[in-house]
């Protein structure tokens, strides 16, 4: 990834500060954004306000955009263990704006300055695919993402190839919320036995930031959860 | 974590060479040719001792000279499964790369020694190396890349019993992935129109036509997700489309 410059939202912490060291080591400017980012190699932004200014920094600075990580995404245990009962208009807007909006926000800035080609990853989840009980409003934002993956995949063939990534339970922040007994339960219920890591999502990210053939897929990551 | 076996980048820079699978025996079946043989190339670059194997000996031969020192065993995947299994002291990545279209027709012209052939080619020839195969996964805890297509996923005109066949085997992936876990990983990836034999120009047309991209892949586009499937250790049960777009499920 020599010479390729990658902007990856939500890229200080968990799974996008993976993909930001694993595009580094692999040779590319990657710029991590998030909130509340700072320091060298960052932007601060928040993907459902700022998408136009983020990626016009990025461009600002280093003369180009090649890929596109859409990482951001609401990270909330409240949002994530509240029942149907809980769910209300706020709670949905706010991860829908952040998880889904500044999905599209950002891919569509991103591919007016992918004048050449370029790749756009989205995050997506297992939830999106199979439901989940504990994530009702993310399972939505993230199977949106999905539907999103493949049209903008058809809408800027043959330029930009647009793919999603469905992890399964990757060990990052959310690992916390649980505790000690739902973690094992967790890990049982997963036939690898075991949480994913952060850098081995990122494998996979850096996987499709090279390939130029791989275009509107939905590639899950998962330990074997979902099978689908 | 990550290696660029092809260089590239500034004149000055130095070439990063991919050693990920030192140390590891990776099998290639119908590795003489083709997609086949640009998988067997990846893993040799990658540093893994391979073995691929075919039933032309002529075309075995060629594809050595051509990748370098690697073993190749004249073999038949449909018959010689477990005589091809008892050759190696050690594996860690099985490719199930044979197969092929023996015929091209619609449905109601199909015969079933038509279905049977293109069954045991596509699929029953997986299930028995695969099943010669457990005892040396289990013990190196390996994985199993299948090779399928995206007529598996989104039938095409390529016959009923080629999409067909291509199914199961992305079902058995999947299927497998569960029954095997946590020691052996199994994964399928789906290469769509990939030109590797004399195709007309309309022909690869029209295969183009099938993707996003409009253009028909390239071999080593395919091998590079098969590399990822075998290296990345928590993929299993996953099903890779790299196919220009061609297929977009699920």
């Amino acid at each position: 990834m020599r010479g390729k410059v990658a902007l990856v939202t939500g890229g200080t912490r968990g799974i996008g500060a993976a993909i930001v060291r694993a595009f580094r080591e692999a040779g590319a400017t990657a710029v991590a954004c998030s909130r509340s980012a700072k320091g060298p190699g960052t932007v601060r932004g928040d993907v459902g306000k700022d998408a136009e200014r983020i990626v016009g920094e990025v461009v600002r600075r280093h003369g180009r955009l090649d890929v596109l990580v859409n990482n951001a995404g609401v990270s909330d245990p409240a949002a994530w263990k509240a029942g149907l009962d809980a769910v209300t208009p706020a709670m949905w807007d706010r991860i829908l704006r952040t998880d889904l909006w500044g999905t599209f926000a950002c891919a569509r800035a991103a591919a007016r300055a992918m004048r050449k080609g370029g790749k756009i990853l989205n995050v997506a989840s297992i939830p999106a695919l199979v439901g989940d009980r504990d994530g009702l409003v993310y399972s939505v934002a993230k199977a949106g993402v999905i539907g999103l993956t493949k049209s903008l995949a058809v809408l800027l063939a043959p330029r930009i190839q647009v793919n999603a990534m469905a992890f399964g339970s990757i060990e990052t922040g959310w690992v916390d919320w649980l505790a000690p007994r739902e973690r094992r339960a967790y890990a049982r219920a997963i036939p690898r036995g075991r949480f994913g890591k952060p850098e081995e999502a990122a494998e996979l990210a850096v996987f499709l930031a090279r390939s130029d053939w791989v275009t509107g897929q939905t590639l899950v990551l998962d330990g074997g959860e979902a099978r689908v | 974590m990550f290696f660029d076996s092809r260089g590239g980048g500034g004149e000055n820079a130095p070439p990063v060479i991919d050693r990920r699978f030192e140390g590891k025996s990776v099998l290639v079946t119908g590795g003489s040719r083709g997609i086949g043989k640009a998988i067997a190339r990846a893993f040799h670059g990658a540093g893994a001792a391979v073995t691929i194997c075919g039933r032309e000996a002529r075309s075995l031969v060629l594809a050595a000279k051509e990748i370098g020192e690697i073993a190749c065993v004249p073999a038949d995947v449909r018959r010689d499964a477990r005589k091809l299994l008892r050759l190696l002291g050690r594996l860690d990545v099985l490719v199930n790369n044979a197969g092929g279209m023996e015929h091209h027709g619609d449905f109601e012209g199909s015969s079933p020694a038509a279905w049977r052939s293109t069954f045991e080619l596509n699929l029953f020839s997986a299930v028995e190396v695969t099943r010669a195969a457990l005892p040396l996964l289990r013990r190196s805890r390996g994985c199993v890349v299948n090779i399928a297509s995206d007529v598996g996923r989104r039938p095409f005109r390529m016959g009923p019993d080629y999409c067909a066949a291509k199914a199961a085997l992305i079902s058995l992936t999947r299927y497998l992935a569960a029954e095997l876990a946590p020691a052996v990983r199994v994964n399928a990836v789906c290469p769509g129109p990939v030109v590797t034999g004399p195709w007309s120009k309309p022909e690869v047309r029209e295969a183009a036509r099938r993707t996003l991209a409009g253009r028909t892949g390239r071999p080593e586009e395919v091998a590079e997700a098969v590399l990822l499937a075998a290296h990345n250790g928590y993929m299993t049960g996953a099903v890779l489309g790299v196919d220009g777009g061609a297929a977009r499920s699920p």
